[in-house]
């Protein structure tokens, strides 16, 4: 489970290589439905590879976020990430994200 | 307990985002020997599903100032551009993306290579003609194609 707790030593992580080592993704028609959703105009449509990116930036977020809150959980001592540690990175990843 | 099928269209949504979140999320928790609890998978989900929703009207606007009505990658570009990681993550992804769409097209030839082959029971010489008369723009198509062969032939 913890197969990179001791490479990455006391808090030192380097977000790059977990991003691209998480296999799951968020679905690709889910994202799409959600902007559909979102669009004012009906005439609006969804390039695929804009589809593709906006997927990549959302499971980005996703895996930025669950690593702040995990290294503000290390910092605290704690071995469970809750929902405080997320509240503690919310501000500056809101101002991170567009 | 209510039915998935009885939720509504939003719900659905959310539903499927929280079930993908948690996914991503545990595995990215994993990797440093932590657990992350159930509400702050909720919350992530939440972030993840509202901002979604702002990134769809962000997009439709660019996409209306550039006068188009499809939205195509350099919105999303265009989106990210305060964030200079992420925007050259996003651009080392785009350059891949074009080579991944030529590579698309190589298994519908595939397919329809490897029919001809176990049906006529023919060998290479005949593959590679049929391939090189369907396309023979790829240079690695002859490659996956012998990959092909070898896979039927087991």
């Amino acid at each position: 489970m913890a197969r990179y707790s001791n490479e990455t030593g006391d808090g030192n992580i380097d977000p790059a290589s977990i991003v691209s080592n998480v296999k799951n993704n968020i679905k690709q028609e889910i994202i799409k439905e959600l902007l559909h959703g979102s669009f004012q105009d009906n005439k609006t449509k969804l390039g695929n590879d804009a589809l593709t990116l906006v997927v990549e930036v959302a499971k980005c977020l996703v895996t930025e976020t669950c690593l702040r809150a995990s290294s503000q959980a290390l910092k605290e001592n704690c071995d469970k990430v809750d929902i405080e540690h997320v509240e503690k990175c919310l501000p500056q990843l809101m101002l991170d994200f567009p | 307990m209510a039915m998935f099928q009885n939720l509504s269209a939003t719900q659905k949504l959310q539903a499927a985002v929280h079930k993908d979140v948690r996914g991503i999320c545990t595995e990215a928790s994993h990797f440093l020997g932590l657990e992350i609890t159930k509400p702050a998978i909720e919350v992530i989900a939440e972030l993840v599903f509202k901002k979604c929703r702002v990134y769809g009207s962000d997009l439709e606007a660019f996409a209306k100032h550039a006068k188009r009505s499809t939205i195509n990658a350099d919105d999303v570009k265009l989106l990210v551009r305060r964030n200079p990681s992420l925007k050259s993550r996003l651009l080392s992804l785009s350059s891949n993306c074009g080579k991944d769409k030529r590579r698309k097209s190589v298994p519908v030839v595939k397919q329809d290579v490897a029919k001809g082959a176990s049906t006529s029971g023919e060998c290479a010489a005949n593959v590679q003609l049929a391939s090189s008369l369907l396309e023979s723009k790829e240079s690695d198509v002859e490659d996956m194609v012998v990959d092909q062969i070898d896979l039927t032939f087991d």
